[in-house]
């Protein structure tokens, strides 16, 4: 089992013998599901590709029902790697799902504010005018901005300038369940670089599925949600 | 034939009807490195310069000569070369083959702009025997986006062909060798006749580069020995990049030889695991949240509980790659000590204990004070606002103004005495079995003396401060004996006759002894240890060291008196016994510069000072280089004539991206002789301190997130 997991299970174990009762608060995530229920199945990795992986066929609904926290499949295009990920923290509107694997990813409102693990993390951001725009249904042009940590502990920032489009609602299929959601586009320039991001968003403004740029290194992520 | 003036003139007029470029176009035709290792064109340098701490690794072969060398570009400017050239057929001190070190130091002068060339002055193996040595000053200049041409004047080797007067007026050059080398060549620079060189590179495609140059190495040494033709000045050559740091070239040279040139580029600021995928750390848990963990009401928490917290704590600190020591929980303050045997960045440890306590402690703990120690001793302390952590784990800077929030200071009183220390921290037992390579590099009869074998190292923490640490090795295969007759001088032999040490076939006690460490006051440290302290010397040395936590300056005085060991490294001693004393100034400039000059008494009884200056980058990459000088003659010293080398630290986390404190260093020295020789003791206070100081931690911050 992996560092966040043993770290993660410790501290259930701490809180439970060891603080006088404990156990308070919203611990949804401390003990992740994914590790007995779908860790096996994503065989996600950083150093292994996974050819046979399929988000609409591999598994299905019995699986999801099996799991017991919110649980997302990534699919980092640039490694062609999938991965599982759970929630393994959720405070002041921030949620972090950690792979198997020790990566971990924190989102606010469904969109990827930074990584950690990947390599060349998106280190903190400011996705308010994503996250806006989205609520909004798409809109005018807005900023972002993303800071990457360089190998020296400095920091390297890209200011993006975004436009949010709403296009057509489509259907698509997540492990042998059909959805249907909204297509959002994001498009984001800037100097010698243009990012073009997906969010497939339902009814209830749930992020089912996206496309998100996480920077020069970590590149495209597929994020499709399983359950939560 | 062409003459290297009229070639000059031609090189440049060509260059002037090309239009020229911006600086930026520059950048994206990156130095070529030529068959000694240097940027250059084939043979000839160039202005260009690597990337700011590139470090290159060359090998070139041609007819009777190789040439090796390591190339670090010390600063944006500055870059400085060590070389080991061998030339067979050449009999030189017992072997047919002249085994050759050499050192170069280049500067460049003058930045290219439109109009105007880039300017690099260079001194080539400046401190050698003189059989390489050669002086130069040569211009660049870009032509559109694929050609350069290079264009300079050389002394010494590189004036030896087609030369004329000096244009200095320093016509009178020695031609001899020096007999024992390593000096600074100073009568030889930039005297004797001067003859022009010039050369131009084409990139041909993204990876291939094509090169022709004018050489003006009359190889007037190796020719009149018969061990290369010089039928003409004109070098070809195509340059091949395999990989973006990978790189092959091949040469038709001086109309008669082929030429193999291969060489591969690191630079520690840019390592292939970027910025490292160590595991996620633990988000913060919010205060509100701790809250309901159903704490007990009171303020102060009997011990047992503290115990309980402790020891359920310890192995969220093992996930995290480090050891929690001790833990005291006061009304609003948890002070904390932990062990980083993890993270090669400090700032990333201290971050990950904050994470940790946001989930061991109470609300009302509004105040983290975390120490790292070493060996139980405090390193320094940073107290944090709890509040503050919150706001800055998601805040868009990235936590980079939490530092202006953070107290870092002294951790002399830290008011841990009635802190719970964690179970089995005291005594503990810690032991391993690895492999090792001891090898002496670039000799003057072997290129490589090594000796591999096995290591059992132990140690036992005995108790704060106190440890007992030893290990023994057992050789399995090597040459390390194979050294030669060993050349003593009228100094005390100390280090010369390593090989005695190394012929040892039985298990050897590398070293056995009883280490003190421990703080006797505010800025200071001390340090004390006794037994078989190295593989040659035994005895007794102790160091004391005051370096505040945010000065970059710090003092060191250390004593060791010391008895030369048996052969066989087993318990016995031999005749010799003595005093070694230093007092040593250190220094920490920008950009990762590290200075240190040692004063004292060495181990053959010469007394004298040792110069060191490092270039080490936030991950842990180090680069630097030592000069020796004492009250030892040269002659006293033997060849090489003082103790100088250089030497390179890797930290394996930058290689393999995860979280280790490993690393690997090799030193590189010219020779390794009696004279200089200072005892190689474990624990040298100042690197164990500075670490968890400023600047240090202030300049990785940025990591305290990670």
């Amino acid at each position: 089992m992996k560092k966040s997991i043993q770290i993660l299970g410790a501290l259930v174990i701490m809180t439970v013998g060891g603080c006088s009762g404990g156990g308070g608060g919203s611990d949804r995530g401390l003990l992740p599901a994914i590790a007995e229920n779908a860790g096996n199945m994503f065989s996600g990795g950083r150093a292994e590709k996974v050819n046979e992986f399929n988000i609409e066929q591999t598994f299905g609904p019995e699986q999801i029902a099996a799991m017991s926290a919110p649980t997302l499949a990534g699919h980092l295009l640039t490694r062609d790697v999938w991965s599982g990920m759970t929630l393994a923290f959720s405070a002041r509107g921030y949620d972090t799902y950690h792979t198997s694997e020790g990566i971990g990813l924190s989102f606010r409102s469904d969109v990827v504010v930074s990584t950690r693990g990947i390599g060349g993390d998106l280190f903190a951001s400011d996705m308010s005018g994503t996250i806006r725009a989205l609520a909004a249904g798409g809109g005018g042009q807005y900023q972002k901005s993303m800071r990457f940590l360089t190998p020296l502990s400095g920091f390297r920032d890209v200011s993006l300038t975004c436009r949010m489009r709403r296009d057509n609602v489509e259907r698509f299929v997540i492990a042998q369940r059909s959805f249907s959601a909204r297509r959002y586009t994001e498009t984001c320039t800037s100097e010698g670089l243009s990012v073009e991001n997906h969010y497939f968003r339902n009814d209830a403004g749930k992020i089912l599925r996206s496309r998100q740029w996480l920077g020069s290194e970590g590149g495209y992520i597929e994020l499709f949600r399983l359950k939560g | 034939m062409m003459t290297g003036k009229t070639t000059g003139i031609l090189v440049l007029a060509l260059g002037a009807m090309v239009p020229s470029v911006t600086l930026a176009e520059q950048l994206r035709f990156p130095a070529t490195l030529n068959t000694s290792g240097v940027p250059g064109v084939i043979e000839m340098p160039s202005s260009a310069s690597l990337e700011d701490g590139q470090l290159s690794v060359t090998t070139a072969h041609f007819g009777n000569i190789s040439r090796n060398t390591l190339t670090f570009q010390i600063s944006d400017r500055m870059s400085g070369s060590f070389r080991y050239s061998a030339t067979r057929d050449w009999p030189n001190n017992g072997v047919n083959t002249y085994y050759d070190r050499s050192f170069d130091l280049r500067y460049r002068l003058l930045d290219e702009t439109n109009w105007r060339p880039s300017l690099t002055i260079g001194l080539q193996d400046f401190v050698g025997t003189g059989l390489n040595s050669a002086e130069y000053l040569v211009a660049s200049k870009h032509f559109g986006d694929r050609v350069r041409v290079s264009g300079g004047i050389g002394w010494g080797r590189l004036g030896s062909y087609n030369s004329f007067s000096n244009p200095l007026g320093l016509d009178d050059r020695p031609t001899d060798f020096e007999p024992t080398g390593g000096t600074f060549n100073f009568d030889r620079w930039f005297h004797g006749p001067a003859a022009l060189f010039g050369g131009v590179e084409w990139q041909a495609t993204d990876r291939l580069r094509l090169m022709a140059e004018y050489s003006s190495d009359g190889y007037i040494e190796e020719v009149g020995r018969g061990l290369i033709e010089r039928k003409s000045p004109l070098n070809f050559g195509a340059s091949y990049q395999i990989r973006p740091s990978v790189d092959l070239g091949l040469f038709y040279l001086y109309g008669s030889e082929a030429a193999v040139r291969f060489n591969v580029l690191l630079n520690p600021k840019n390592p292939a695991m970027g910025s490292g995928n160590e595991s996620a750390p633990l988000p913060v848990n919010p205060a509100a949240r701790a809250a309901a963990m159903s704490w007990p009401a009171q303020q102060s928490l009997p011990s047992e509980v503290t115990s309980q917290i402790v020891e359920a704590a310890k192995p969220v600190f093992e996930a995290s790659e480090l050891e929690l020591e001790a833990l005291h929980i006061g009304d609003r303050t948890a002070t904390v000590r932990f062990r980083n045997p993890g993270y090669m960045v400090e700032s990333q440890a201290f971050g990950r204990v904050a994470r940790i306590m946001t989930h061991l402690m109470p609300q009302r703990i509004t105040t983290f004070r975390l120490v790292p120690v070493d060996q139980g001793m405090e390193l320094s302390a940073l107290e944090i606002n709890r509040a503050d952590l919150e706001a800055a784990e998601h805040a868009p800077d990235g936590g980079e103004s939490l530092y202006s929030r953070v107290n870092f200071y002294d951790p002399a009183t830290t008011g841990l005495e009635d802190g719970v220390i964690a179970e089995g921290l005291y005594p503990r037992l810690n032991w391993g079995i690895t492999p090792y390579v001891n090898a002496v590099l670039f000799g003057l009869e072997n290129p490589l003396l090594a000796d591999v074998g096995l290591r059992l190292s132990g140690s036992v923490d005995i108790a704060p401060g106190l440890s007992l640490n030893g290990s023994v090795t057992q050789l399995v295969i090597g040459n390390g004996d194979d050294e030669g007759d060993i050349e003593t001088t009228s100094l005390p032999v100390v280090r010369t006759d390593r090989s005695l040490y190394a012929a040892n076939n039985s298990p050897a006690i590398e070293r056995l002894t009883l280490d003190y460490v421990f703080r006797p006051g505010r800025n200071f440290y001390g340090r004390f240890s006794a037994g078989y302290l190295e593989s040659m010397f035994g005895g007794v040395s102790t160091e004391l060291l005051w370096k505040p936590v945010g000065s970059r300056l710090a003092f060191g005085a250390e004593i060791n008196h010391v008895m030369k060991r048996d052969y066989d490294q087993q318990f016995g001693f031999q005749d010799y016994d003595t005093t070694t004393a230093f007092l040593s100034g250190y220094y920490r400039f920008d950009n990762g510069y590290h200075a240190q000059l040692d004063v004292g008494r060495y181990l053959a009884g010469d007394i004298g000072a040792t110069l060191s200056l490092d270039r080490e980058f936030a991950n842990g990459w180090r680069v630097g280089a030592f000069v020796t000088r004492t009250d030892a003659s040269y002659e006293e010293f033997g060849d090489g004539s003082f103790d100088k080398g250089i030497r390179v630290t890797i930290p394996l986390g930058a290689l393999t991206g995860q979280a280790t404190r490993d690393t690997s260093a090799f030193a590189l020295r010219p020779f390794n002789r009696d004279g200089g020789a200072r005892l190689n003791v474990q624990g040298r206070l100042y690197e164990r301190v500075r670490e968890y100081h400023n600047p240090e931690v202030a300049e990785s911050w940025g990591r305290f997130l990670r």
